[in-house]
């Protein structure tokens, strides 16, 4: 018996408890990412996007902007086809507009400067997106919310309209919120 | 049927025509209420066809982004069609994704998931999938299930007001029916009314009025004719009633002579009957008697056959007999003659001229040399000298003639002897030889009567016969030409008798240009009996017929008439049994 009144076998199982959840924390982050990755996906979709603009690209470029949160998830999407193009995931710490990307993913870890990358985007046609909070209030296109412990997402209707993203109706049906 | 049978002509009518019309517009109502039927489903398909494709759409996003909640509120605006029963959304991972169900009282399930659009009936309900489509991939499928009843309780209420339809129009086709066959039963029915009106009081006088030309009118007139015609008859009748009764007692007369008549009728019948049997009984014993008589023609017949061979053999005897005669007739000409010569030969006169050389003995140097008798002498003897010496040629001739007829009986002697024992038998026979040996029984005469003969024979097989019987037959032959030719006035007298082979038989011709042979004579001429000549007995021709019928042969004549000479042909197989 120690000062605490705990004996060895407490503490290890509340070792085992802790890793338990933390690992379990990480499974639900992992899934979460997952999903997102396939809204992604769905997002290229349901976007009008201009034939012009498509065939001056080989690939169909989804960058992500920061640290990947993703794992390998997008990277999978690479076998998928958006306009008959295929998917290319492109990872880096800021925007580039060489890298010629249609969807801009920010980090988290870019909060602090999403603004700046927005701006650097200039209205172009790219979507924007991000797990940010309050991304799409903010100048951003769409953002992910979370409700009831479900994924979902906002849109920024006039940003979009501004940098001549159209959305397919479905995709506002099924939005949580318009701005 | 009995009681369609005993009907009125209106009323079959009536039933002819409302069962055709009713059987018309049936036929008419189920075609068109089951056009309807199938019109209406197929509304119902394609409405629930193009709901199913919004819905589809629409649901696209709600899938790719797993909302169920706004699924499910695609799914609720299908509220709005009232024969949707249920709905749901599977995902490609066979999982159902979202349902709604407006039935409160049946439970329905989600199909497995299948790619394709489809539609299926069953049970009251048609179920149309579709697959919800991202990108031209399907994502999931939608599935609508609505129930037929409305279609059916619409169908049951159409087909009542059917049923109504059908109803007053069979009501009215009725009544305006009936009022349309007046026109044709009305003069029918008053035809009927007039016939049971004849019927019941005799009336013949009764006539209906004719108002139309077609076959209800013809049979108005018909039927007053009739009525005329018949009106007619019963007048006549009753004046043949009249006139039968006043007869009715001479046929009682009648018939009463007829009964008799009838008993000596019956009385004959027997009689003939007695007759008949009596006739049968006579058949019998004819038929015995015709049995009997046939198998003793049968023998008489054998004896005939046997007779006529018999008879062949003496006609050559008689042939070979009658030559001989003849020849006879020469040798006797021929002793007289030279018994004649020697009677009257000269030589007598020399006894004289010896006398007188005797009576002189002692001067006869000049008795012959002084005396008027004696210088006669030697004139006397040389005349002699040249008598005797003609005599004795002549007297040689005759001689030489004797000696030949003799030899000649010889030979025709030797020759019937020849034959005399080959009846019967069949032998290789050269054809020619056989010809000469019938020409040299017939020789003799021939060149006294001045018949020239030519021969043509050509070579010929050897031929398989009875020898004896085709000598019969070719002596025959040449025998009736030889007499032919004499009995001819004819200058020229030619007898010719050709060999030849005729497809493969042996043709023997003996042709003379004697008496010839009438037209009408040519078909009796091989018939028993017939003949012409005046010592012929009838049965030569006939008998070497049959002969050469035996032997396999035929003989056939030809002549152009009397005067003409004849042709007589006779063919005989060179073997017979090798050709049966």
């Amino acid at each position: 018996m120690n000062r605490l009144g705990l004996n060895f076998r407490s503490y290890l199982l509340l070792i085992l408890v802790s890793m338990s959840w933390c690992g379990s924390v990480q499974a639900d982050l992992s899934r979460e990412y997952q999903l997102k990755a396939a809204y992604l996906l769905n997002f290229a979709r349901f976007i009008y996007w201009p034939e012009q603009l498509i065939s001056t690209t080989e690939n169909f470029n989804i960058c992500v902007i920061g640290d990947n949160p993703f794992a390998d998830s997008l990277d999978r999407l690479s076998d998928k086809k958006i306009k008959n193009k295929n998917i290319k995931v492109k990872y880096s710490s800021d925007y580039n507009k060489n890298d010629k990307c249609r969807i801009v993913y920010i980090s988290k870890s870019k909060e602090g400067a999403f603004k700046e990358i927005i701006k650097k985007i200039n209205n172009n046609t790219v979507l924007t997106v991000s797990d940010v909070e309050g991304f799409a209030e903010q100048g951003g296109m769409i953002g992910f919310v979370r409700i009831k412990n479900k994924i979902k997402f906002e849109i920024n209707i006039d940003k979009s309209i501004k940098s001549n993203i159209k959305y397919r109706s479905q995709l506002l049906e099924v939005a949580e919120q318009l701005r | 049927m009995m009681v369609l049978k005993n009907l009125s002509i209106q009323g079959k009518l009536l039933i002819v025509y409302m069962s055709i019309t009713g059987l018309v517009l049936a036929i008419a109502f189920t075609i068109i209420t089951s056009l309807n039927l199938r019109n209406a489903e197929k509304n119902i398909i394609s409405g629930l066809n193009v709901v199913a494709e919004i819905v589809a759409d629409s649901s696209a996003a709600s899938l790719a982004f797993s909302d169920i909640e706004s699924a499910e509120g695609n799914l609720r605006s299908l509220k709005s069609h009232q024969s949707v029963v249920y709905a749901c959304i599977r995902t490609t991972e066979n999982k159902t994704f979202a349902e709604y169900n407006l039935d409160v009282e049946n439970i329905f399930l989600c199909d497995e998931y299948n790619e394709a659009s489809s539609i299926k009936i069953l049970s009251g309900y048609v179920d149309v999938f579709k697959p919800v489509l991202l990108e031209g991939q399907s994502i999931g499928k939608l599935q609508i299930k609505a129930s037929l009843s409305e279609l059916t309780e619409s169908t049951i209420k159409s087909g009542k007001i059917s049923l109504a339809i059908f109803i007053g129009l069979m009501i009215v086709t009725a009544v305006i029916t009936r009022r349309i066959m007046r026109f044709i039963t009305d003069p029918i029915t008053k035809l009927k009314d007039l016939a049971q009106s004849v019927s019941k009081n005799k009336d013949y006088g009764l006539r209906m009025k004719k108002t139309t030309d077609d076959e209800v009118g013809v049979l108005i007139g018909s039927f007053n004719n009739m009525l005329g015609q018949i009106q007619d008859r019963d007048s006549a009748l009753i004046e043949e009633k009249e006139k039968a009764e006043t007869s009715a007692e001479s046929a009682k007369d009648y018939a009463l002579k007829t009964e008799r008549m009838n008993v000596d009728l019956e009385n004959e019948i027997r009689e003939r009957a007695r007759i008949e049997d009596e006739l049968q009984e006579l058949n019998e014993t004819l038929e015995d008697k015709v049995h009997e008589r046939t198998s003793e023609l049968k023998e008489l017949n054998e004896k005939i056959g046997d007779i006529a061979r018999s008879a062949g053999m003496a006609e050559v005897a008689s042939g070979v007999l009658h030559n001989v005669g003849n020849v006879l007739n020469s040798v006797n000409v021929s002793a007289s003659v030279i018994r004649e010569q020697v009677r009257k030969t000269k030589a007598g006169n020399l006894n004289r001229v010896v006398v007188m050389l005797d009576e002189n003995d002692d001067n006869i140097a000049n008795f012959i040399s002084e005396d008027d008798k004696g210088k006669q002498i030697p004139k006397f003897l040389s005349l002699l000298a040249g008598q005797l010496s003609e005599e004795k040629e002549s007297l040689f001739a005759e001689l030489d003639e004797l000696a030949n007829n003799i030899d000649h009986i010889k030979n025709v002697i030797s020759m019937q002897q020849s034959y005399a024992g080959s009846y019967g038998v069949r032998e290789k026979v050269v054809l020619s030889d056989l010809v000469e040996d019938a020409l040299k029984i017939n020789l003799q005469g021939m060149d006294r009567h001045g018949i020239k003969v030519i021969k043509n024979y050509n070579n010929v097989k050897h031929l398989y016969v009875d020898k004896h019987k085709a000598l019969q037959i070719i002596i025959n032959l040449i025998s009736n030409a030889k007499h032919a030719l004499v009995d001819s006035t004819n200058v020229e007298r030619k007898l010719t008798i050709n060999i030849s082979d005729e497809n493969g038989v042996a043709k023997i011709e003996v042709i003379d240009t004697g008496v010839g042979i009438e037209k009408d004579d040519i078909q009796h001429l091989f018939e028993y009996g017939f003949k012409k000549r005046r010592d012929g007995h009838g049965f030569g021709l006939h008998h070497s017929a049959i002969v050469a019928n035996e032997l396999g042969g035929t003989i056939s004549v030809v002549s152009d008439g009397l005067g003409k000479g004849a042709n007589f042909i006779l063919i005989l197989p060179y073997d017979k049994q090798a050709n049966v």
